[in-house]
């Protein structure tokens, strides 16, 4: 067999051993390549600067596990961060069972509990937990917030909560920013949030794999801008200046993968080619 | 009286409704529209046959989506191929396995494969269609893991995909790839669709698999119903072309009207 | 046939409250909103036995597994370990809530450490194989072997690129540029064929409800006529 049908026909473990050094290379040190501002990074922290003091914002902690370990954890604390930096209200939920227990991992980070000093519970921020139901229960919140939710995450009944006091509807926020792994998500809220409060804005932080498809949603106007998976995180926490090295070794071990599959796709176009001109010798 | 902007969505939600009704009635009386071909479900017998030729079994599942929320359309497609899939292995002999997810869809699923071999005579085999079906997880990974252990071990000749599939469809379908199944994929998670496109035999993409059930069966109700999506289709490209006219001339009329 | 059997009920039932439902979307009517805000209530609660169904499933599932274990196969070990720990983590889960006294079992730090500690470290792990099948899977599929390949194939390399934190450093003082390039081929093309895309799946949506509402697709209620 030729050099290029052996190289065609390569087991696929060879190319996971070779992408799983490439991988940990960075994860072991950090290599601090370098990494561009996307726009819509820049959009995204823009419109939490530009929020009003004591405007009221949603955040959905819509999130899988697996989203979370990887993308969406640090979207979350970075958003997270930015918001309790600026004198607004928030409210913190979850259409997700799996994305409840993960805000009070948010609220854990350094630099969130950091920001989160000055904060009261149920005066600027308050965590209603997981609401069931998925887009039945978005709709119903948005309806009917007391209605769909009688008590936050420790049991404690909204009108106990001061800042609930003004918060019926969906009509009451002036942001929801959505931390989203899949469905339900940025779409559902579309449908059930946005299309009764057309003055609702939107941010999502979204997977990398959902970026072409959200895009859609950034170019209409109905999200305001969206994170792009991993590299908007970091990008995010390089704008608000709280980046780790943790992060950035995230961010090259990111670039790393794509280079590699980027060499094999070269090689295996290289190799098919070089098969085919051999056939059209033999010819 | 009308919700503030929700007229147009109404309007258009009614003709939509209406075409799908004209033309499921006109299926109905015997004129049924012509669909065109679509090969990933023309291979779908030629699968189930290589199986039985293999004396391998046919793994079909219909994703991790439920019968509930707005992924709901994609399962019923996807019980709607199981149907056909389990009729093809009943008139042929080949085994099937129908892994699933949500707890709920596994009574309709047992209940479709046991017709389907009653239909097709297979009685003894139709008992045991509570066998067929492999309630896996409730978990996404858990899932996943468990039907990835499904596929090495039993490494069937034919693997057929339709339905809602998140981040596990690129997993399912490569390692279906390792053990030399034929491949017969859809869903209509457009984050997802490249992926079934990149490591599948065939592909359905968005809607194909909607109209799946139509093109398999020829049931003048779903054939019908398939021909008035079309007319939706077709109302949406209309205005998209309008509008993009009448916004590049600076009349906002069209956007206006939408958003009443 | 039993009345509760009969394929007519829950299609009506079906019909009806979706019907309510639609008619509170788009009439301003308070009592339809009323009602239907009712209706998702309910709803809300059904789901959530679905949760129990869901666990007296799985046991019953392993256990039909571990009955029908043979000599020399011992995956039935899983189906015990798995038991074990399905039941231990909900009996951790009520101690959560009992301790605390709050409805949340996330507040007791046992839950939450085997939550943060077990179940997202092992779901990433899972997601995280996605790299490795995404590598091989491009490796195979992205072959110039027609023109239209070709296009693929280099699109997919420039968006690869770009989307690679620092991929565009490559080219220098081109970077700009490159990365507006790796912009457009998200927003126009890209773009153009997710929506189409959405357009379609939203409208055969539509049409399988009409389908469910008008009765005439029983698929869901189990196989039939």
């Amino acid at each position: 067999m030729s050099f290029w049908k052996k190289l065609e026909a390569v087991d696929a473990r060879v190319i996971y051993l070779i992408l799983w050094i490439a991988i940990g290379i960075p994860l072991l040190t950090p290599l601090y390549l370098p990494l561009s501002i996307s726009p819509d990074t820049v959009a995204y922290h823009k419109a939490i600067e530009a929020l009003p003091a004591g405007a009221v914002v949603a955040f959905g902690m819509d999130v899988s596990p697996a989203g979370y370990g990887g993308e969406l954890g640090p979207q979350a604390r970075a958003t997270a961060y930015h918001l309790f930096t600026k004198p607004v209200k928030i409210v913190f939920l979850s259409f997700w069972e799996t994305g409840a227990p993960l805000i009070q991992d948010v609220w854990k980070n350094k630099f969130v509990a950091d920001a989160m000093k000055d904060k009261k519970y149920g005066e600027d921020y308050v965590n209603l937990h997981w609401i069931p139901g998925t887009e039945t229960g978005m709709s119903s919140f948005a309806e009917d917030v007391w209605k769909t939710v009688p008590a936050d995450y420790k049991g404690t009944k909204l009108a106990d909560l001061p800042m609930m006091a003004k918060i019926k509807s969906v009509n009451d926020f002036a942001m929801l920013i959505c931390i989203e792994t899949g469905t339900p998500g940025g779409p559902e809220y579309l449908r059930q949030w946005q299309a009764r409060n057309r003055n609702l804005k939107m941010l999502v932080g979204s997977l990398g794999v959902s970026v072409p498809a959200n895009i859609a949603y950034v170019a209409s106007g109905q999200y305001m801008s969206i994170l792009r998976g991993g590299r908007g995180a970091t990008e995010y926490q390089y704008i608000l200046k709280i980046v780790t090295p943790t992060d950035v070794q995230g961010a090259d071990a990111m670039t790393m993968s794509h280079v590699v599959v980027l060499i094999f796709l070269a090689i295996g176009n290289i190799g098919y080619l070089a098969i085919k001109a051999q056939k059209g010798e033999k010819k | 009286m009308l919700e503030t902007g929700r007229v147009a969505q109404l309007f258009f939600l009614i003709v939509i409704c209406a075409a799908v009704v004209y033309f499921v009635e006109t299926a109905r009386r015997g004129k049924l529209p012509k669909l065109r071909k679509v090969p990933g479900l023309d291979a779908v017998e030629e699968a189930v046959g290589r199986a039985t030729e293999m004396a391998k079994p046919v793994i079909i599942s219909t994703g991790i989506g439920g019968l509930t929320d707005v992924t709901a359309p994609q399962t019923v497609a996807g019980l709607s191929m199981v149907g056909y899939v389990a009729r093809l292995c009943a008139r042929y002999g080949a085994e099937l396995i129908a892994p699933a997810r949500m707890p709920y869809v596994i009574p309709v699923e047992t209940e479709i494969i046991q017709t389907a071999f009653n239909e097709e005579g297979k009685t003894e085999e139709a008992a045991r269609a509570a066998d067929m079906v492999h309630y896996l997880s409730d978990s996404q990974f858990g899932y996943t893991i468990a039907y990835l252990g499904l596929l090495q071990r039993r490494k069937p000749a034919a693997h057929i995909m339709i339905g809602g599939y998140w981040a596990e469809s690129l997993q399912l379908a490569e390692v279906g790839f390792n053990v030399k199944a034929i491949q017969i994929a859809g869903t209509a998670n457009t984050h997802q669709i490249p992926f079934f496109v990149a490591a599948c035999d065939y592909s359905l993409i968005g809607e194909e698999i909607y109209a799946a059930g139509a093109y398999l069966s020829k049931d003048p109700v779903q054939v019908g119903s398939v021909a008035g999506q079309d007319v939706g289709k077709a109302i949406a490209l209309v205005l998209i072309v309008v509008g993009i006219l009448l916004t590049a001339v600076g009349i906002p009329v069209l956007t206006n009207l939408l958003r009443s | 046939m039993s009345f509760y059997k009969r394929k007519e009920l829950p299609i009506v039932i079906t019909t009806l409250t979706a019907l309510l439902m639609i008619f509170a979307t788009y009439f301003k009517v308070p009592e339809a909103k009323s009602a239907s805000t009712t209706v998702q209530t309910w709803m809300l609660v059904m789901v959530n036995f679905a949760v129990v169904v869901g666990f007296l499933m799985v046991i019953r599932m392993h256990k039909k597994r571990i009955d029908k274990r043979q000599p020399g196969d011992r995956s039935w070990l899983f189906s015990v370990w798995l038991i074990i720990v399905l039941i231990a983590y909900v009996l951790l889960g009520i101690y959560g809530v009992e301790s605390t006294r709050t409805s949340a079992p996330t507040n007791d730090w046992s839950f939450n450490w085997v939550y943060t500690n077990a179940v997202v470290a092992l779901d990433s792990a899972m997601y995280s194989l996605l790299a490795f099948f995404i590598a091989s899977a491009s490796f195979r599929a992205f072959k110039a072997r027609t023109k239209e390949a070709a296009v693929l194939l280099v699109s997919g390399a420039i968006t690869m690129l770009y989307n690679a934190p620092a991929g565009s450093s490559i080219f220098g003082p081109l970077a700009p540029s490159f990365n507006d390039f790796g912009e457009w081929i998200l927003n126009v093309p890209n773009m153009a064929g997710f929506r189409g895309i959405l357009i379609g799946a939203a409208v055969g949506a539509i049409s399988l409800g009409i389908r469910v509402l008008t009765g005439r697709e029983r698929g869901y209620l189990g196989a039939g006529e």
